[in-house]
């Protein structure tokens, strides 16, 4: 019950800072909060392939790049569409392409299956130079109008505002968060730990393995899709560079291993401190990506099992002495 | 008593006078004149960092990735301009003499992290101005943000036309460098003087590049009527690969190659004519970094080079003489540099920065509409010659110079032994320049 009432506090604390973010934040700060938090759930994306199932994908940002694409193409080319479908038109761009994908991609896994999402990645890459007169090739496509949001009651909300628009990304963001993390405790969650630790054994349950790692695939690519559409949104532009560059698919990555593999909640520990570092480091941007590598390495040598193992490790020491001081206090007073 | 009374308002009047005149002179002794600093001490990599109540002048260049080179090169020549004016006591501003501080902001030649650097620039370190930038896909970025948080942003190095056009105009930003249209104008005016005519247009695949290309086939089209464009042809950027373009190049026969690639593309392109045995000549604006020739072989790849720039340090004038003796006085033997004299960008770029901070002295203020209002219309004399900055685009309008790569060269140190000819042809203004773009008055 005590324990109970802690985890809603927590939330409440969460919720309350991210509430009260744009209120004590400059808007330079709350750009980068929000950034963090689309790259958040960006890397949480990968996260369902990687810890829960086992897939390593090097090419995850095609499915960021078609949310972020798909959303804007439709932006500049019909207007009049409201912000919300333009979320789900995002998302079921990289739910489309994970479809295209994934007769293909779900036959294989361990290093085929993270090569051959490199592979296209690449090719999507290649695609979008080439179509330049669509996708705005290396200059991309900026400077459009972010459409408002009306609700009843309340009224006609401009999106131009920053806080007006953290509030809306912020929203659906923590709401995609849920979802995944709730889709994770379902049995269906169950199968995905299954496919990682014995496939043969998911088969053997009366599962198809296959059409189980095309459903994980089209739900983590629907929500990189969803990231990537509030990423071009938030940026005002999407460009080949930004969205589908080498970084995009290792930066998430990079940002799991930081956190820490096997744990839902890592990938945000992992973006938080990348982000951190970034912005320590934008004072001296040639040694950024050195300082960056040197933290990775770090952290792969001696917290393999990334940062959030310092919680546990402080948590189950915490526990014990706790139980340590408890037995005590209960053995005294039987004496007394 | 009476008297005194009678003499007080004239007294009064001649003593405010006198202070008037006092505080001119004060400003006037104050105000910085280019070039008047000890450059022997100037080390760009060890900038003095001013601080207290200082400008503050973000520059936003790539020091990160392929391109790196271009941010180093920019910090380089701002940190010369900066190094003079801070050490002539800084610039008087709102009635406080302000030395300049430069906050660097890494785009790696990507729109998106170059908006993320801007907006470090203008929200966190609160810069007054912000000048630029390699690319122009990512000065576009600049001149969304100027817009947005109203400052003025310097674009000294991003040539596309359409970054100035109705479209993208916006009053906060100012171009001092020359456009696609400028560049590819003065080429075919000078081509239209030779006897070539088969070209090969090599670009690189975004806005810079297609831009010129376009500019290129009307500008030939206008100044060589009989001239031939034998093929064209865009690559991305940062290609370490020429030999699948230079084979297509000489199987079109053609005599010269226009291209408006920048470093690293145009060293990569040089190095490439020289590993596939040809000698082809290339046409452009980059076409003169001495650091090019290092790793080159064959003494006349390079050689009939034609450069087309808005500053040559082959242009005769007695400013341009005196900035070229105090150069290469500083950068004669230095190794790192490798720049011994001031080609086309570095020192067309060294006087448009000192034209900005002359701007910023005579407005007397930080203020934006101040500055704009001063700026536009204004007119500088500048090393190679005048400048004036057009109301109507704020687009610098200028003379071009053209001028030939040739060997032995009094103007050369590095690489293959190749220099500028003698003296650069001038091409005045009124035959480079285009008029205001349609919907701008």
């Amino acid at each position: 019950m005590k324990r109970q009432f802690g985890k809603w506090c927590a939330w409440a604390m969460i919720l309350g800072g991210l509430y009260m973010a744009p209120r004590v934040l400059g808007v330079f700060e709350l750009n980068v909060l929000l950034g963090t938090a689309i790259f958040a759930l960006f890397s949480l994306s990968l996260n369902l392939l990687l810890s829960f199932t086992g897939l390593l994908s090097f090419g995850h940002a095609m499915f960021f790049a078609a949310g972020a694409y798909g959303t804007v193409l439709v932006l500049t080319r019909l207007s009049g569409f409201p912000l919300l479908p333009l979320i789900g038109i995002g998302a079921a761009a990289a739910i489309g392409l994970a479809l295209l994908l994934s007769p293909l991609l779900v036959r294989v896994s361990g290093h085929a299956f993270a090569m051959l999402t490199m592979a296209f990645s690449q090719i999507m890459y290649a695609t979008v130079m080439k179509l330049s007169h669509i996708t705005g090739g290396n200059d991309g496509i900026s400077g459009f109008a972010i459409p408002s949001v009306s609700i009843p009651v309340v009224g006609v909300v401009d999106m131009a505002l920053e806080q007006n628009f953290y509030y809306f990304a912020i929203s659906i963001l923590g709401l995609s968060a849920w979802v995944m993390w709730f889709f994770t405790r379902t049995p269906f969650g169950s199968i995905m730990v299954g496919i990682r630790d014995n496939p043969e054994r998911v088969t053997y349950l009366g599962f198809s393995v296959p059409l189980s790692k095309a459903i994980i695939l089209c739900v983590s690519a629907g929500f990189a899709g969803v990231a990537g559409s509030i990423y071009a949104l938030f940026q005002n532009m999407v460009s080949v560079d930004g969205v589908l560059g080498p970084l995009s698919s290792f930066s998430p990555l990079i940002n799991c291993f930081i956190g820490g593999l096997g744990t839902f909640i890592g990938p945000i520990f992992g973006t938080g401190i990348g982000t951190i570092l970034l912005e320590l480091m934008s004072a001296h941007p040639e040694q950024a990506q050195l300082v960056f590598s040197l933290v990775l390495i770090a952290i792969v040598l001696f917290l393999p099992g990334g940062v959030i193992m310092l919680y546990w490790k402080a948590n189950t020491r915490w526990m014990a002495v706790r139980q340590n001081i408890q037995n005590r206090f209960f053995k005294r007073r039987i004496y007394e | 008593m009476k008297s005194i009374r009678a003499i007080a308002p004239p007294v009064t009047c001649i003593c405010l006078l006198c202070l008037y005149i006092i505080s001119m002179d004060i400003g006037a002794a104050r105000a910085f004149t280019p070039l008047q600093a000890d450059f022997s001490s100037y080390d760009p990599e060890k900038q003095e960092i001013p601080s207290g109540d200082t400008i503050k002048v973000g520059l936003l260049e790539p020091f990160s990735g392929q391109s790196a080179s271009a941010g180093e090169i920019s910090n380089w020549l701002l940190g010369w301009v900066v190094h003079d004016i801070n050490s002539q006591g800084g610039i008087m501003v709102d009635g406080k003499m302000k030395k300049i501080q430069v906050i660097k902001a890494d785009t790696a030649t990507q729109p998106v992290v170059a908006k993320r650097a801007l907006q470090r620039l203008i929200l966190n370190d609160k810069v007054d101005f912000f000048v630029g930038t390699a690319g122009s896909h990512i000065a576009i970025i600049g001149n969304q943000m100027a817009e947005k948080y109203q400052k003025i942003f310097l674009n000294y190095s991003a040539y596309s036309v359409h970054l100035m056009n109705a479209q993208n105009f916006n009053r906060y930003t100012f171009r001092t460098c020359s456009t696609t249209d400028i560049n590819a104008r003065g080429l075919a005016y000078y081509f239209s003087k030779t006897p070539i005519r088969k070209f090969y247009i090599l670009c690189q695949d975004y806005s810079y590049g297609q831009d010129f290309g376009a500019s290129m086939k009307k500008a030939l089209k206008e100044f060589v009527p009989t001239a031939e464009v034998v093929g064209e042809v865009y690559h991305p950027l940062w290609l370490k690969d020429f030999a699948p373009y230079l084979s297509k190049v000489q199987a079109s026969g053609a005599e010269m190659i226009i291209s408006s690639d920048w470093p690293p593309d145009s060293w990569n392109l040089m190095l490439a004519i020289d590993q596939m045995g040809m000698t082809i000549p290339v046409a452009g604006q980059f076409f003169d970094d001495p650091r090019m020739g290092e790793n080159l072989k064959n003494k006349k790849v390079g050689l009939g080079n034609t450069v087309v720039n808005f500053h040559l340090c082959n242009v005769e004038t007695e400013r341009n003489s005196r900035f070229n003796k105090i150069f290469h006085e500083r950068y004669k033997d230095n190794a790192k540099v490798q720049i011994d004299w001031p080609t086309g960008v570095v020192g067309g770029v060294i006087g448009h920065f000192y034209w900005f901070f002359d701007v910023v002295q005579r407005a007397g203020t930080l203020n934006t509409e101040k500055i704009i209002n001063l700026w536009e219309g204004d007119t500088y004399e500048s090393f190679a010659g005048k400048l004036t900055m057009r109301k109507c685009d704020h687009q610098a309008v200028m003379d071009m110079f053209v001028s030939t790569l040739v060997s032995p060269s009094k103007w050369s140190k590095t690489g293959n032994g190749l220099g500028y000819q003698e003296q650069a042809v001038r091409i005045p203004a009124d035959i480079v320049m285009s008029p205001c773009p349609e919907g701008l008055k």
